[in-house]
């Protein structure tokens, strides 16, 4: 069931996930040395962003080339690019070691590729009965270009960095490096596995790998929300927390609302002179006050980029769980076919619990006329038996000729009504009432 | 000190997420596996069907169902898809998301008889993140009874015509003078006690009464398993049971009652299967159901000592006994029980160019050449 293509979807998912990986955690470097080793002025918020280039060059260079002198000699030109990407002589030294552990990190990742190159040399070589190699092999495969979450670390230190310098802006970045950090890991994780699992069941013709993907897309997308939401619950920025920054935004698109209607009606009618004077303190908050001080700062601008990147991760969501239901809601009650698969939704299971358990409590109405019956006869039995309950196996008939009376044709009449009382859905006349209450 | 609770904060939620998977993850998850029908014959098909459900909020990205079935069914998807060995081994991948059923078929053939079942299966899970293996056992009662390929039909003609042959003849033997049929032209050979005289009147020529038998006729099957040496053939076994299959199911359709006596034991209950005298299309299926449940590595009882045990006084009972066993006192009792009713057929499969010795008495002997590379 395609999945040779699946295969490759996931590869190239992956590739871009790896290289998303390596690039934010050297960000994670990049970031506290330059605006808090070395103070860079604030308004300089580019100037981290020099690390991406030899991160995806190197990236492209070992993915793509076999060529080792190639990747020894990019390495070499790095550091030159770190030297002229310094600029000043202060922060040469601090570029130099940046690049350096870079090219050292790169090493290890080619020399783990050249292994794995050869792992599948000689799986070619002893041929495919030979499962543990096969087995090691695609370990070493997906042990790749993997970076460890431990390196999360990394986020850890820049923001304590950014905590000794007291700079705002290093740790709100370093907190939003984090959160993406470990986001792209666990969507990393999740695809590993899948590529994995394809990996193994590759030549099965009913290996149903639509569904896989679709199946793990909607847990990774999940878990990933969940994990954001997570973080993003603890965080409190240079604008409070993110309720607070909902809030705000909430409050703003009010206000915008009202602005647009008031146009409106300043288009359309006379009396916007009278609403006019009701809008005006709305608009004058401390907030916003705080927030015009800022507009003219350069010095917020990182800031600012980094809580309006959290603003869009979360309509981002909001979006795509929206998404996520229309599409579960529109594919409900659809029965699809894959391959030798049926596919359908079927009813949640409390729904039918909830059904059962109504069923179970409802009663039939009983009639005033009816309960008087059964109660009479009962008192009956059980004044004759002084309070003891008779045979319980005993038929109606049986009863009343032992304590009611023996007269054959009283019997039969007092039997029947008792019956219809008991057991049947027809109506209790009165004479039926008169009778058994001659009885008491 | 922010960032340390970002971290504690995702790790949590991984956590719960990992416990509500390893807590929740076979709730209202169901694995039921079946066949497509109850009973096909050798060599033909049908479908496996199995059908996972989750009756839950939980998706569940990747379950393996394991079980094992007899190597004897052959699966339509190839072997890429499980292991044989001494048996096949199925381990089919499901992924599903909350509140789904997926029905997956799977052709399958079957060319040997027998019972198929399928009493258990393993659903495995590998969590939400895949990074654990979660095990749950499931019962299952998925049964296929596959009835014995029916035998030659060149060779069953033979038999059942001589069969036929001696149950025309003793019907004619035993009319039931109450049960009036209808009236037939006189012919030399017919008793003046059967002219019915006022009908001869009444056309002016002699007319004869006509009766019912009295009593259906009843071809009784003895199936012998037992080898004729030491050594078990196998395909001379299944030979036989394939012979019993044709009989019985070409002698119902003409209306005749079957039973069966056998000393093949169950697959389960180990006892020999027998089937009581019948007829009707229903009783096809119980004697190719009795027969597919034959297990022959379970061993077979003296069936000398069953036919001594055996009512000698059964008339109007023909016998029709397969047996690859000729040795002389099966022979003999045979010939003791054939003696009470007359056209007893002895039906002896036997391989290619092996002599077969057959004293000839009461029965009729017919020789059934199997090939020697059958099954």
């Amino acid at each position: 069931m395609q999945t040779n293509s699946s295969m490759k979807g996931v590869r190239g998912i992956l590739s871009v996930l790896e290289l998303l990986i390596q690039c934010v955690m050297f960000l994670g470097i990049t970031v506290p040395l330059n605006f808090g080793l070395l103070a860079k002025p604030e308004n300089m918020w580019y100037s981290p962003l020099y690390i991406l280039i030899p991160v995806i060059a190197s990236y492209l260079i070992r993915k793509y080339t076999n060529n080792f002198a190639l990747f020894a000699a990019s390495n070499v030109l790095f550091i030159v690019y770190a030297v002229i990407a310094a600029g000043t002589g202060d922060d040469i030294f601090v570029y130099v070691v940046v690049m350096i552990v870079f090219v050292m990190y790169a090493t290890n990742l080619k020399n783990n590729s050249i292994k794995r190159t050869d792992m599948d040399d000689m799986v070619a070589r002893e041929g495919a009965d030979t499962e543990k190699i096969k087995e090691e092999a695609l370990k070493a495969s997906l042990q790749g270009e993997h970076t460890s979450v431990a390196f999360v670390a990394i986020m850890l230190v820049g923001y304590f960095v950014g905590v000794i310098y007291e700079s705002n802006a290093v740790m709100n970045i370093e907190c939003m490096l984090c959160m993406v950090f470990i986001i792209l890991q666990v969507i990393y994780h999740n695809m590993q596995q899948i590529f994995c699992v394809y990996s193994i069941n590759n030549g099965k013709t009913e290996f149903p790998a639509k569904q896989i993907k679709t199946v793990n897309t909607f847990v990774t997308v999940t878990a990933s929300c969940f994990i954001f939401i997570s973080m993003i619950i603890f965080y409190n920025g240079e604008y409070g927390s993110i309720v607070s920054i909902l809030g705000r935004g909430g409050a703003a698109l009010v206000k915008f609302l009202v602005k647009c209607f008031l146009a409106l009606l300043r288009l359309f009618g006379q009396e916007n002179d009278e609403v006019q004077p009701e809008t005006e303190p709305v608009t004058e908050t401390h907030e916003e006050f705080e927030t015009e001080i800022y507009e003219n700062d350069s010095a917020a601008l990182l800031n600012a980029l980094a809580e309006a990147f959290g603003v869009v991760l979360i309509a981002a969501l909001i979006i795509l769980i929206m998404y996520g239901i229309k599409k579960y809601v529109i594919n409900f009650n659809k029965v699809r076919k894959q391959g030798r698969d049926t596919i359908e939704f079927i009813k949640p299971a409390d729904s039918k619990v909830k059904l059962d358990k109504m069923e179970k409590t409802k009663k039939t109405p009983v009639s005033r006329d009816v309960k008087s019956v059964r109660k009479i006869y009962k008192n009956r039995i059980l004044y004759k038996t002084q309070g003891y309950a008779p045979d319980l196996t005993a038929m109606p008939s049986e009863l009343t000729v032992k304590y009611i009376t023996d007269d054959d044709i009283k019997v039969k009449k007092i039997t029947g009504i008792y019956e219809k009382a008991r057991y049947s859905e027809e109506e209790i006349s009165q004479s039926d009432i008169d009778m058994m209450k001659k009885l008491s | 000190m922010i960032i340390v609770f970002m971290l504690i904060g995702a790790l949590l939620v991984y956590l719960i997420m990992e416990y509500i998977y390893q807590k929740k993850w076979n709730k209202n998850l169901t694995v039921v596996i079946r066949f497509s029908k109850n009973n096909i014959t050798a060599g033909e098909e049908a479908e496996l069907i199995e059908v996972v459900t989750n009756r839950k909020w939980l998706p569940l990205p990747y379950i393996n169902v394991k079980y094992q079935v007899d190597r004897s069914i052959v699966f339509e998807d190839g072997t890429d898809n499980f292991a044989v060995s001494d048996m096949v081994y199925r381990n089919d991948i499901f992924s599903l998301l909350m509140n789904q059923r997926i029905t997956r078929r799977t052709r399958i053939a079957c060319n040997r008889r027998g019972v198929y079942i399928i009493d258990k299966a393993q659903m495995v899970s590998t969590g939400m993140f895949m990074n654990d293996v979660m095990v749950a056992d499931v019962k299952q009662s998925a049964e296929l009874v596959v009835y014995p390929e029916r035998a030659d039909v060149e060779g069953l003609e033979v038999t059942y015509n001589k069969l036929m042959g001696n149950i025309e003849r003793n019907r004619h033997l035993y009319e039931d003078p109450f049960a009036f049929r209808g009236i037939r032209d006189y012919v030399s050979t017919d008793a003046l006690s059967a002219v019915n005289w006022k009908a001869s009147a009444r056309t002016g020529q002699l007319m004869v009464n006509q009766y019912n038998e009295t009593t259906s006729q009843q071809v009784c099957i003895l199936l012998n398993l037992e080898p004729e040496g030491a050594l078990v053939r196998e395909n001379l076994s299944e030979a036989s049971i394939s012979i019993a299959s044709g009989l019985a199911q070409k002698l119902i359709e003409s209306g005749i009652q079957v039973s069966m006596i056998s000393n093949g034991a169950d697959i389960v209950t180990r006892e020999p299967v027998n089937a009581e005298a019948a007829s009707g299309f229903s009783h096809i299926d119980t004697i190719n159901n009795l027969l597919a449940r034959i297990d022959l590595k379970a061993g077979q009882i003296d069936f000398g000592k069953i036919l001594l045990d055996m009512d000698s006084d059964n008339k109007g009972v023909i016998y029709c006994m397969i047996s690859q066993n000729r040795r002389a006192d099966l022979q003999h009792k045979f010939n003791r029980l054939a003696g009470t009713t007359e056209g007893s057929v002895w039906i002896a499969p036997y391989l290619k160019d092996e002599e077969i010795m057959i004293k000839d008495a009461n029965a009729h002997y017919i020789g059934w050449e199997v090939d020697c590379h059958a099954n």
